[in-house]
């Protein structure tokens, strides 16, 4: 029997970066789980929301986690931004009775199903870095990622605040590394990979963001990494879509592939290529396939 | 007081700007209700090097060992200066661009959102948006997806009020 989670992919998965969301959909049996679609979950928001109206970004994210409540299983994400936003709100009304009595006063009123409070949220990445995901891989038996040298980036928002996060130390996370060496790839350490990308911010303050992305992607090539990985669709947008504007701003060459976390263990799992849509990258993955022998 | 987040310096070349710290102590103004100047704190936050320049990368939040979470207090002048109309920044409008796609629909309109948050700017980006396009990136209908209920995600925007 596959375990079943809410799929909550985010908005950008689904549009955008639907690469991330194919490869997610199609690496589901391999890891015998299934994934049930959340046809009335809205946007989380993605910390836009929770900063011009933060009560309304509560009860929204409240209402997502009341859906997979009532289908009785806990929510799996693709998204780092998506899961804080989910698993703060969950945090905000577990700990604080009244607020969850103020936000279910809000859902009846809208004709929505009031929360009860017994959702947990869980990116994939947490899931597969576990003893239980990690047995998972190995019983599939990689054909494994042939020394790929993998940089992971972590992102900001699946590791801070650890308060919200709480997964693994957030100055020393070791999930993606773990993956990464259970897959046959090699890591490229560096110290950039728990900087935050600037996404965020990219279309209101690009060259600040194209700044903070550049300390990540500098780092991963200085370390001599063939590829970055990433747990985020949002990160990778700001890694892969704006490298090249990220070159131009300061003078320098990256030519970095960045792959999806989905895609890197697809990889090595023998999933065709074609199903992990690399076609819509826009740094070529060429040489990754080709080390890997896909 | 926190003096270490007070500027902050930013990766490139820039200036020390204005750090969480100072955030934190600006939220701490604005949100007394025997502030007469609230409007006025707004706008002083709202400019460059203002709220909308936070990359919500959780640094402050993580490392403060106060618990003064100057984060939360960025996320609060936010929302401050949309009560009080100050949201010409290109920040708030990227903000505004959520809140319409929301109503509209529920998700995320990603062709709306870069023209809204930078009507100037957009044409610009063309080069890196025609890339887009052409991998397949940007999506085929301007039309905003619908999620099922959204009766109720349209309530809840009219009904759910700030309390700030």
């Amino acid at each position: 029997m596959p375990r079943q989670f809410a799929y909550y992919p985010g908005c950008v998965a689904e549009f955008s970066s639907k690469e991330l969301n194919a490869t997610t959909k199609a690496l589901a049996p391999l890891l015998d789980i299934e994934l049930l679609p959340m046809p009335a979950a809205t946007c989380c928001g993605a910390g836009d929301v929770a900063e011009a109206k933060p009560n309304l970004y509560l009860t929204l994210n409240v209402r997502i986690l009341s859906e997979a409540e009532s289908m009785g299983v806990d929510i799996l994400t693709i998204c780092n931004v998506c899961t804080l936003n989910l698993r703060r709100a969950n945090k905000m009304v577990k700990e604080d009775p009244r607020v969850l009595e103020a936000v279910n006063e809000e859902l009846i009123k809208a004709g929505a199903r009031p929360y009860q409070g017994t959702i947990e949220v869980t990116h994939l990445l947490w899931f597969l870095a576990t003893e239980e995901g990690l047995s998972l891989l190995e019983a599939h038996g990689p054909k494994g990622l042939n020394g790929l040298k993998v940089a992971p980036y972590y992102g900001c928002q699946l590791l801070r605040p650890s308060s919200v996060m709480g997964f693994e130390d957030p100055d020393r996370p070791q999930s993606l590394e773990r993956l990464i060496t259970a897959l046959g790839g090699e890591v490229a350490d560096y110290e950039g990979k728990t900087r935050c990308c600037g996404f965020p911010i990219i279309l209101a303050r690009e060259e600040v963001a194209l700044k903070e992305s550049h300390v990540a992607l500098a780092g991963a090539r200085d370390a001599g990494a063939q590829v970055m990985v990433t747990p985020c669709p949002l990160c990778h947008l700001a890694m892969d879509a704006y490298q090249r504007k990220t070159e131009q701003l300061m003078g320098e060459e990256y030519a970095m592939p960045v792959l999806h976390l989905p895609q890197l263990i697809g990889l090595a799992l023998g999933l065709p290529t074609k199903t992990m849509e690399f076609k819509r990258h826009l740094v070529p993955v060429d040489e990754v396939l080709a080390t890997v022998g896909a | 007081m926190c003096r270490l987040l007070l500027r902050v310096q930013l990766p490139g070349c820039r200036p020390r700007v204005r750090g969480p710290a100072a955030f934190a102590w600006g939220y701490r103004f604005a949100a007394d209700e025997r502030d007469s100047q609230r409007k006025n704190r707004a706008k002083l936050y709202s400019g460059e090097h203002g709220v909308w320049d936070c990359t919500r990368c959780m640094f402050c939040n993580e490392r403060c060992p106060k618990g003064v979470d100057p984060r939360d207090a960025i996320e609060k002048l936010g929302s401050i200066a949309f009560q009080e109309k100050v949201t010409s920044d290109k920040g708030a409008r990227h903000a505004k661009a959520f809140l319409i796609s929301l109503r509209s629909g529920g998700k995320l309109n990603e062709i709306l959102i870069a023209p809204y948050t930078d009507p100037i700017g957009a044409p610009f980006n063309a080069p890196l948006a025609l890339r887009m396009a052409q991998k397949g990136k940007l999506p085929k209908s301007p039309l905003t997806h619908k999620v099922k209920d959204r009766d109720q995600v349209k309530k809840l925007i009219k009904n759910v009020k700030e309390t700030i």
